[in-house]
């Protein structure tokens, strides 16, 4: 990994080219100043700020299922999003409800008269909705009142920086042939199993490289290479129900996979998880009580129940008035949220996690902002959340763009009292005890449907039975006061409130790593086990689908 | 989904070799889970008594520039698995149609779509299929109870034909064919087609795209059934765009179509199109606009033969006929005149090409297993036939090797190729002097002609409105004294007899137009053969228009011209 910052100070000023012939900057460089001098139509203002982000993408994506390569697709693209805006950075022509942001596709050759057209036609059509939006936006404000109105648009220095996280260097040829080697032979493993009915092996390559420049004069460069194996497997139990499970490697890219050996015996591992998970038993109710959710489960329940409270979206403005941003968290600045002594953060620039690679890191956000660790939450209390240059409340800060919206990079929540496992276990069954309970609840693995939905193309929701959505307990144990602990299925977590966070009683003493992609995004989350008082889960009838008349073909 | 909209394109080049393959593991890993089917659902509480299994290969691989710049290229391999399972018996089964509100419609039940792998890999096939199969079963079962309990509480139905026809069993094992694109030379040759448009700083989108897809079939029925069968469609394909000064967006497109590489046109053909589209598009943000007219036309023959897709192929699609709540407009009409006596149509799947033209709506085998066969429809101007799936309508007890779709949907009954024949002596300028006749007839300033288009649909709902819609590109005024005037801005509207009763003649000069047809049963391709025709009386009505005004700045070339 290499980053340099090569200039921070607020300096209206273009820094040279970054190479001896670059076409695209070059053509960047030249509509914008133009724009900047000579956009206008009769009677409008021109533009006070054009920016351009060009994200090239390489993407290469394989799917096997029992030994058979079942996708093996290479894609790439160019594509330029373009800001155009009018008015000042007070009060502009941003974030009109409906408005697309302007995306166009540009020609993968850097061909100086080809991109300079593209760019000069999507200018065009971005300053236009500009013009309009910035006329309809006066007319919503003049009629209704927006309390605390921050300004459109915050200034930020001035950089050139050039992020090489994954290597700008690196060119984009995928050794297909070896991808869909290893998919063939992971996803062969599954043959050995009678009993999984379903499986699947995915790996995703990516090279992502997103060029930026403003009329501010900041530009910046970020490269990004990404490689994902992942596997699922699904049996059903006598009852019908289908149990699942997956296991997915998040790397920088393919040599840093462990050998065919190591990742053999864990989708061994994997099959096993699922067909023991056929024998487990089911609730015979609802579980009103406390529940632990350990292993990565915390992070996984932080991450899908409390985290996107922490990147609201401004207001939007529209011709029937002006909206809610879409968190709470902006206006509770310091107001408990969390039990006193716990901590969030969110660091884009943490590149590692116990030895990993984290894929949600960078240096300069996608529009040109240089990245910052940031303090979220301290004591329990907000202290800020994160945010676009179009600032959320008073409290928030700008770094946060990924994709044309804010969001988290590395999230981690710490608690200043930890405990062993044991001892939360043991504080789970006293509570159960307590409460009167025959036994308590242990979630030790969750996951988000449409995060896995996202990898698992194709799979639908036959993988998941019940057709879920949000999060779905793929592994859980109840915990008997006589002290059997007995696996438990088909559980689903039963309304789970923000509220619910400022109960959690107890907190592991060990970080946990769950990572998720939000579209093209991926965020890190790190928590431990928590320790919820009180909580319903339920088993889930949703399904009542009757076995299977044949047995499988797999089957001896 | 009964809109239906015809879309053009056209297809391109490459060398095929014809691969034999003794052993086929795709057709054997399905009938050996067929047979397995067979044993299990055949003798279920519910029976099955039909089971087919189709899979379908799609390979496509694509390269593509924008005025002179290469833009993604992209290759695609993807094959799908689709069961159809039917309960009940060949009278009625689990697709029978029913009104009820919200319920799914026939054609939608009995079946289950996904994608398998492209490795012809036996197990892992077999897997899948049973997966599915299972499936299928289960809610074939539902769906049977289902179309009984809305069969016992409904009006009973018009057409009491069954639901699905017995056909004989067709064994046919085509070879794969094989192909080979030179992405590097066609990287050149895209880029070379779309540069000229550079020249003209008013076209905004200017785009040169060539692709090769190959299609591979395979299908087992329960009846015993066996086949495969692949398609090869090459397509060149320049698209551009300009603006009006009132901002209409003005397209223009020319394809061309080929089923081997060596048919694809050579250089100095492509560039004499994209030289001619550049002109057509120069011309047509000059010309004026129309306003809405009723009067006399010509439609050269590739707008003819859209016409008669839209205003007669779709309406004599065997399974509306038996759908209450399509218009059903032509099944009391068999034996009647619907043409003039002179024009004849037959729809022919087996025909590959016409004067030396690739055709795109050819096959050996429908999508059911039936073999492909010519059926002529309207003989003499009269209605004869209908395009028959294995779905019976009142009369037609049997398919007639037109049950089509595309991968992933259950065939309906579809078009093939469209072979309009007339039996004429009438050149172009007579047929032009009969028009400027209509015109001085009907006491109008000009009559017009529709040169070329870029495809239209029709709604054949008895909610819907009833008409077709064509979407011409080229239009031209043709006024008493016999000067041509290119107009922009209409599209061509009607009802279907009202249109067919107005079509006065055609002439013997005939063009092929291919596209993809989108219906019920997906997207399939389909190729028309038809002459120039006059019509007495079409509607035109003006085109939407789009908002945005021209680009503010001039082009940067232009901005930095000496």
């Amino acid at each position: 990994m290499k980053a340099w910052l090569l200039l921070a100070i607020p300096l209206l000023a273009l820094a040279p080219a970054a190479r001896a012939d670059d076409a695209m900057q070059r053509a960047m460089r030249d509509e914008l100043q133009r724009s900047l001098a000579k956009l206008q139509l009769d009677g409008s203002p021109k533009p006070y700020f054009v920016s351009y982000q060009v994200e090239q993408l390489e993407q290469l994506d394989v799917q096997a299922s029992l030994g058979a390569i079942e996708v093996a697709a290479q894609r790439g693209y160019r594509i330029a999003r373009v800001d155009v805006r009018i008015g000042d950075a007070q009060l502009d022509s941003s974030r009109m409800a409906g408005r697309q942001p302007m995306l166009v596709e540009l020609p993968v050759e850097d061909d100086y008269d080809a991109l300079r057209r593209t760019f000069w036609l999507a200018t065009d059509q971005a300053y236009k909705h500009a013009v309009e939006d910035l006329a309809t936006k006066r007319g919503v404000l003049s009629a209704h009142d927006e309390q605390d109105r921050q300004p459109d648009h915050v200034p930020v220095p001035v950089v050139h920086l050039v992020d090489e996280e994954g290597g700008s260097e690196r060119q984009t040829a995928f050794d297909r042939d070896r991808a869909q080697k290893i998919a063939r032979e992971l996803s062969r493993v599954f043959a050995d199993f009678a009993q999984i009915e379903q499986s699947q092996v995915w790996l995703v390559e990516r090279h992502r490289q997103v060029r930026f420049e403003n009329s501010e004069g900041t530009t910046s460069e970020r490269s990004v290479a990404e490689f994902v194996l992942g596997a699922a497997a699904r049996a059903r139990a006598d009852d019908g129900l289908s149990v699942w499970d997956y296991e997915q490697i998040n790397l920088r890219d393919a040599d840093r996979l462990p050998p065919m050996t190591e990742l053999d015996a864990r989708l061994r591992a994997l099959a096993q998880r699922v067909i023991e998970q056929r024998k487990a038993t089911r609730l015979a109710g609802d579980y009103t009580g406390p529940v632990l959710f350990s292993g990565n489960a915390g992070a996984n329940l932080f991450a899908g129940h409390f985290a996107p409270q922490l990147w609201p979206a401004p207001r939007s403005y529209s011709s029937q008035g002006i909206g809610a941003t879409t968190g709470t968290f902006e206006r509770r600045a310091g107001s408990p949220v969390l039990p006193p002594g716990v901590n969030v953060s969110d660091d884009p620039l943490r590149a590692d996690f116990d030895g990993h690679a984290l894929l949600s890191t960078f240096r300069v956000d996608d529009e040109g902002v240089a990245a910052a660790k940031k303090d979220l939450i301290v004591d329990g209390r907000v202290k800020q959340v994160l945010c676009t240059r179009a600032p959320v409340g008073k409290h928030c800060s700008a770094g946060n763009d990924r994709g044309g919206v804010a969001l988290a990079s590395t999230l981690e929540l710490r608690a200043n009292q930890a405990k062993s496992a044991d001892a939360l276990r043991a504080d789970l069954l006293r509570m159960a005890q307590e409460a009167d309970q025959p036994y308590a609840l242990e979630v030790q693995e969750l996951i988000n449907v449409e995060a896995l939905q996202h990898l698992v193309a194709g799979g639908g929701a036959a993988w998941f039975g019940t057709g879920g959505q949000g999060e779905v307990v793929l592994r859980a144990v109840l915990h008997y006061r006589d002290g059997r602990s007995v696996p438990v299925r088909n559980v689903r977590l039963s309304g789970v409130d923000l509220r619910d966070f400022r109960t959690i009683v107890g907190f592991g003493d060990r970080p946990e790593l769950y990572s998720r992609p939000f579209g093209e995004s991926q965020v890190t989350f790190i928590a431990p086990a928590l320790l919820f008082e009180e909580l319903t889960l339920a088993d889930d009838r949703s399904s009542t689908v009757k076995p299977p008349l044949l047995k499988s073909p797999m089957a001896k | 989904m009964q809109t239906i909209r015809l879309f053009i394109s056209a297809s391109l080049l490459l060398a095929l070799n014809v691969a034999h393959a003794a052993n086929d593991v795709v057709l054997d890993a399905m009938q050996t889970e067929l047979a397995r089917s067979k044993e299990a659902y055949f003798k279920a509480k519910v029976p099955a008594y039909f089971i087919a299994y189709r899979v379908n290969d799609d390979e496509r691989v694509e390269v593509n520039a924008e005025f002179g710049a290469l833009t993604g290229s992209t290759t695609a391999h993807l094959r799908s698995l689709n069961v159809e399972l039917r309960t009940g018996n060949y009278g009625f089964d689990n697709t029978h149609p029913t009104q009820a509100p919200g319920g799914m419609p026939g054609f939608a039940r009995g079946t289950t779509t996904q994608r398998v792998g492209i490795d012809s890999d036996a197990r892992a096939l077999r897997n899948e299929i049973w997966n599915a199969t299972d499936g299928t079963y289960w809610r074939a079962v539902e769906e049977l109870a289902k179309a009984r309990a809305d069969a016992a509480v409904q009006t009973a139905a018009e057409d009491k034909s069954d639901d699905f026809s017995r056909e004989p069993k067709l064994d046919l094992v085509e070879p794969q064919l094989e192909y080979k694109l030179d992405v590097d030379a066609w990287r050149g040759k895209v880029k070379k087609y779309s540069a000229p448009f550079r020249a003209d700083t008013r076209i905004y989108a200017a785009h040169a795209g060539v692709s090769v897809a190959r299609t591979t079939r395979w299908m087992v029925t329960s009846e015993g059934s066996r086949v495969r069968h692949s398609e090869l469609t090459w397509l060149l394909d320049i698209r551009a765009e300009t603006k009006a000064d009132d901002g209409m967006d003005l397209p223009g497109m020319v394809r061309f179509v080929a089923n081997r590489p060596e048919s694809l046109p050579d250089d100095a053909t492509v560039l004499a199109a994209v030289n001619g589209l550049m002109a057509d598009l120069k011309a047509l943000r000059n010309a004026p606009v129309v306003d809405a007219y009723a009067g006399p036309a010509i439609l050269d023959n590739r707008a003819a033969g859209v016409f008669f897709h839209e205003v007669i192929g779709h309406r004599l699609e065997g399974h509306r006929l038996r759908d209450e709540s399509d218009a059903q407009t032509f099944k009391k009409k068999l034996g009647e005149r619907l043409l003039p006596e002179t024009i004849s149509i037959t729809f022919d799947p087996t025909r590959k090409d016409y004067a030396g033209q690739a055709l795109m709506g050819d096959y050996a085998v429908d999508d059911e297993g039936v073999r492909a066969r010519p059926v002529s429809v309207v003989e003499h101007g009269v209605l004869k036939n209908f395009l028959m799936s294995r779905t019976p309508v009142e009369g037609f007890a049997h398919s007639n090797g037109h049950g089509r779709s595309q991968a992933g949907f259950r065939p309906v009954a579809r078009q093939s190729n469209m072979i309009v024949s007339v039996d004429s002596t009438t050149d172009y300028a007579e047929l032009k002097r009969k028009l400027l006749a209509e015109i001085a007839e009907q006491h109008k300033p000009w009559g017009l002609i529709i040169r070329d288009l870029d495809g239209g649909f029709t709604d054949t709902r008895r909610a819907g409105t009833g008409g077709a819609k064509l979407l011409p590109t080229l239009v031209y005024r043709l006024y008493a004294d016999g000067h041509e005037e290119l107009v922009r801005g209409v599209d061509l509207v009607g009802t279907p007899l009202t249109l067919l009763a107005e079509l006065e003649t055609a002439d013997t000069r005939f063009g092929v137009f291919h596209g993809w047809c989108g219906a019920e049963s997906g997207f399939v391709p389909v190729s028309t053969v038809a002459p120039d025709l006059l019509i007495r009386r079409i509607e035109v009505q003006r085109k939407p228009k789009s908002p945005d005004r021209l680009p503010i700045l001039p082009a940067p070339t232009e901005e930095t011209r000496p």
